[in-house]
């Protein structure tokens, strides 16, 4: 390395300020100390339990964490995220800590109630087949759900809103169905459609058309008039202003219909897998609540929380990308 | 068709656009009818611009709206080129007092809206480049219009409009949000830009100096229902000279004929 690189990634090393240091390094110390009770303090568990996932856990976070701290020495992008998040690093290092103290090391938590970090670590990846099969299930029941009720409600929407006529018969039909919980049509579901499995795709798409329609249809019909005489008097068929106008000024309308639909389709999934399919996430609760898995019970909605965050996660992220002009619309 | 029809059509044979007797009302919310337009009359040769002043809701508005197409008249004749108007077209192209930009359209694509429209886009690529250049918004082809100042969307907005190259281009207060010194700018450019392509220009205006500074003709308009009750030629040399007396004159002149409507 020549010497004016080296003295130039020096300069920008040597550029991060002594408050930002300390805030680097502050989420090391509560990973530390979690490290620490988590190693010195015995297990009060009956003798035949010994600690095998948590220890690693912590330790491949500690590693991870390393490493970006050594790139945001370099990349500023890395470091802004980790300034960012510190706070919240060390709250959850933190919370760690308290839990397992309180389980594992104490016993104040009681069992099977309140299981330790390590067994519900262990319920992921003890049964880690299991898991990947359901979470799979899943994964597929709802994209297929989502997908057709996404197309159905870009239908549906754009017809209520573009013309009077259909607004005038499909506006009652999804008044009325619209706001009843998918829930409540599992039973007919499942006595009407060919399987069960047809039958819970057919709610969760039940559950994104009904908030996608509503959006549409109301971003459709609120559209600035001006845009689409300017767009007549600039010699624009109907089927380009739909295309060039319409479509991108309700964008914003998709989008939110679409948000609001995962989510109502995430409670519709877990209804369906609990009292239909039989398999999924849903099923898995449900399940193990029958043999009091508590453990089966934390890991499995951890796993919920990671898939509804990331599903909406790269809907906002395909939103950013989509609607390149605004300013910054929904923060997510 | 009405017997006094063959004539009409006779006479614009020399005039363009003409209007003969317009009445347009609305029905308010109450059931009340409102009369924007009265036998409202007005001849317009080719190439000249026109400037209509008035008192706020005359319908001055509602009289581009129908010269557009985006509105038809329940009583009155309007011919372009000796033709009914029915329904908009690019040969009459509008520029609205503000939105007339899509926000999710680059300035670029905003300004080439109207050939992409009409599919004479991949014939017609370069002109879109050279009407950029030409109102000066070279190096802002990729900004989005949240990112130009007022007096450039002005610029984007006449531009998308006069690429059409329309025999008719109505202009509602199209400067009227910006700022004095912008504003004389652009109707230099205005000028310019109807000289290079000779269109009929329909400006509305609140502005009687600006009015007086564009048109070849003012007409003044009656508060509701608008009729018009003077038609001034301009017959001021361009470049025009606000401060000449001439020019004054004209101004003062107007004011005080809108000034005695107002009684
Ligand atoms: N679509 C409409 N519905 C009801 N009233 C209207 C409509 N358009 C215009 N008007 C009324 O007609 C009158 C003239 O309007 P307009 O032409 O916009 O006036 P201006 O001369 O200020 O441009 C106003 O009183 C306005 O409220
Ligand atoms: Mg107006």
């Amino acid at each position: 390395m020549s010497p004016s690189t080296a003295s130039g990634i020096f300069a920008r090393v040597s550029f991060i300020r002594p408050k930002e240091v300390a805030k680097l390094l502050a989420p090391l110390l509560a990973l530390g100390l979690c490290l620490a009770t988590d190693a010195a303090l015995p297990s009060v568990y009956p003798s035949d339990y010994s600690e095998q996932y948590f220890p690693a856990f912590l330790r491949i976070v500690l590693l991870l964490y390393l490493a970006c701290a050594a790139l945001s020495c370099w990349f500023k992008a890395v470091r802004q995220r980790l300034l960012h998040f510190w706070g919240l690093l060390i709250a959850v290092f933190v919370l760690l800590t308290f839990l397992n103290l309180q389980t594992v090391k104490s016993g104040n938590f009681l069992l099977p109630y309140v299981p330790s970090p390590d067994q519900i670590l262990g319920a992921i990846f003890g049964n880690l087949p299991t898991v990947l099969d359901n979470l799979g299930g899943s994964l597929s029941l709802l994209l297929q759900g989502i997908t057709l009720g996404g197309v159905a409600g870009m239908v549906y929407g754009s017809c209520m809103g573009y013309s009077r006529f259909f607004n005038y018969w499909l506006s009652p039909f999804i008044k009325l169905i619209g706001p009843v919980p998918s829930t409540a049509w599992m039973a007919l579901a499942m006595v009407l459609a060919p399987s069960s499995h047809a039958a819970s795709v057919c709610l969760v798409a039940l559950s994104t058309w009904f908030p996608l329609s509503v959006n549409l249809s109301g971003g459709i019909r609120g559209v600035n008039k001006t845009y689409i005489e300017r767009a007549q008097t600039l010699g624009a068929s109907h089927f380009f202003i739909l295309r060039k106008v319409i479509y991108p000024a309700v964008l914003p309308n998709i989008f939110t219909g679409l948000f609001m639909g995962v989510c109502f389709s995430l409670t519709a999934l877990v209804g369906a897998e609990m009292l239909g399919v039989q398999s999924g996430l849903g099923w898995y609760i449900s399940y193990a609540e029958a043999w009091s898995e508590f453990d089966l019970i934390y890991s499995t909605i951890l796993i919920f929380i990671l898939v509804a965050f990331t599903l909406i996660t790269i809907l906002f992220k395909i939103q950013k990308q989509v609607m390149k002009w605004t300013k910054g619309a929904i923060q997510w | 068709m009405d017997e006094g029809s063959h004539s009409v059509v006779e006479e614009t044979r020399q005039r363009q656009l003409l209007a003969r007797d317009i009445t347009r009302a609305f029905i308010n919310e109450d059931g009340s009818e409102l009369v924007a337009l009265k036998d409202f009359s007005l001849e317009i040769n080719k190439g000249q611009i026109i400037a209509l002043v008035g008192p706020s809701g005359c319908g001055k508005s509602t009289f581009l709206r129908l010269v557009a197409g985006l509105d038809e008249p329940q009583a009155g004749t309007l011919l372009y080129n000796g033709q009914p108007i029915a329904g908009p077209s690019p040969d009459r192209g509008f520029v609205f007092q503000q939105t007339n930009l899509y926000p999710w359209l680059t300035v670029a694509n905003n300004v080439a809206f109207g050939l992409k429209a009409r599919g004479l886009y991949h014939e017609q690529k370069h002109r879109v480049q050279e009407m950029i250049d030409l109102m000066g918004l070279s190096g802002f082809e990729k900004a989005w219009p949240h990112q130009i100042s007022g007096g450039m969307a002005s610029r984007v907005a006449l531009a998308q409009t006069f690429i059409q190259d329309p025999g008719v281009i109505l202009l509602d207060e199209p400067l009227s949000a910006l700022d004095a010194f912008t504003r004389a700018i652009i109707q230099d450019e205005i000028v310019a830009l109807w000289q290079q392509f000779e269109p009929i220009i329909i400006l509305v205006s609140h502005d009687v100096e600006e009015a007086v500074y564009l048109a070849d003709r003012v007409v003044v308009m009656t508060p509701r229902p608008g009729r018009q009750i003077a038609d001034l030629a301009i017959d001021l040399p361009r470049p025009r000279e606000r401060t000449a007396p001439d020019f004054i004159q004209i101004r003062r002149e107007i004011l005080q004929l809108l000034k005695s409507e107002e009684r």
